[in-house]
């Protein structure tokens, strides 16, 4: 099985079909091309089904909290769930301008299909495999958001900017958490079974390399590059940090679902 | 006029060096910094040797020491 398309086809860049129009980007209330709404509205929910969840129901962040292993790690988790609840207001608020209004309801019914690795997180097991999911999960949240900083949804481009900077400090958190977790706890061997059950999971959630509609989110200029791009680019940089710290992280189809 | 102190400290002490960098930099946002700005940082301290070499795990580690407190 190989990878191969990074780029988009010709005649798609970033935003032409907004210079087509002769439009730069909407604001909130704008009337929009039914295609963009459709297209900024999925954005917008597929984080909202991650986060906002959290603004209606505070479980997972208990569970998550009371796993850390000494008081300095509950005092970061309380600080890094606040800012994940403001992400989780954030795009519930944004939802609500496309028209969409989410409910507690909603998220109990579950109707939308979740992305795989976040219904695995309310199972995490321990403190090691939050340290995991947050230095993988976060990561790729570094590099989702930062790609959408100059989205042409404006209002979205700015909670981008917000939400990027923020997912740096989450995942330098997950880290800083696994390194100890090796370092101080003698957790490497766990470590690296929850790497396998992680990695390929967060490659995942990139999306697939040969979707047609991600060239759609570009040419609306919503997203800056394609899936199979963003998703190199995050291995190039994980890759070096887990090996820092004795992991070796899985091929890059291993357990893959979505190539 | 005396000799300049300086202060060694090496990379393996991160504890130590994220307290000296938010000394020196009281309003820097270190999630707004990748790891060369950083590095830049630890370079430019003043009265303060940095030894050791640090890899991208280090840098990694220092931002969330120093974004997240002790």
């Amino acid at each position: 099985m190989t990878v191969t398309q990074v780029s988009p086809p010709e005649g798609v860049w970033f935003g032409s079909e907004l210079e087509a129009l002769g439009v730069s980007g909407y604001e909130e209330g704008d009337e929009l091309p039914d295609e963009y709404r459709e297209l900024i509205t999925q954005v917008v929910m597929v984080q909202a089904d991650l986060e906002s969840e959290l603004v209606f129901d505070s479980s997972l962040l208990r569970h998550n909290i009371l796993a850390a292993p000494d008081p300095r790690g509950r005092m970061r988790m309380a600080k890094f769930f606040a800012e994940e609840v403001r992400h989780g207001y954030t795009f519930w608020r944004i939802a609500k301008g496309l028209g969409v209004e989410l409910t507690g309801r909603y998220f109990r019914e579950a109707k939308r299909k979740r992305q795989e690795a976040f219904d695995h997180i309310g199972a995490v097991s321990d403190w090691t495999e939050l340290a995991i999911v947050n230095t993988l999960t976060d990561r790729m949240g570094v590099f989702v958001f930062k790609d959408m900083c100059d989205c042409s949804y404006r209002p979205w481009a700015q909670v981008s900017l917000d939400v990027a900077r923020d997912e740096v400090g989450h995942t330098a958190l997950g880290y800083a958490n696994l390194r100890e977790s090796i370092e101080k706890r003698d957790q490497l061997e766990a470590a690296q079974r929850y790497l396998e059950k992680w990695y390929p999971m967060t490659l995942d959630m990139f999306g697939r390399s040969d979707s047609t509609r991600q060239w759609r989110y570009v040419a609306w200029g919503i997203k800056r590059s394609g899936n199979e791009e963003l998703r190199l680019r995050y291995v190039e940089e994980i890759d070096p940090l887990l090996r820092q710290v004795g992991l070796e992280p899985p091929a890059y189809l291993f357990n893959r679902h979505f190539v | 006029m005396g000799a300049a102190v300086t202060t060694t400290i090496n990379w393996t002490d991160l504890e130590g060096l994220v307290d000296v960098l938010r000394a020196a930099h009281p309003r820097v946002d270190p999630r707004a910094l990748d790891d060369a700005e950083l590095g830049g940082l630890v370079d430019g301290l003043d009265g303060v040797k940095v030894s050791g070499e640090p890899g991208p795990g280090d840098f990694e580690a220092l931002r969330a020491m120093w974004h997240w407190g002790a």
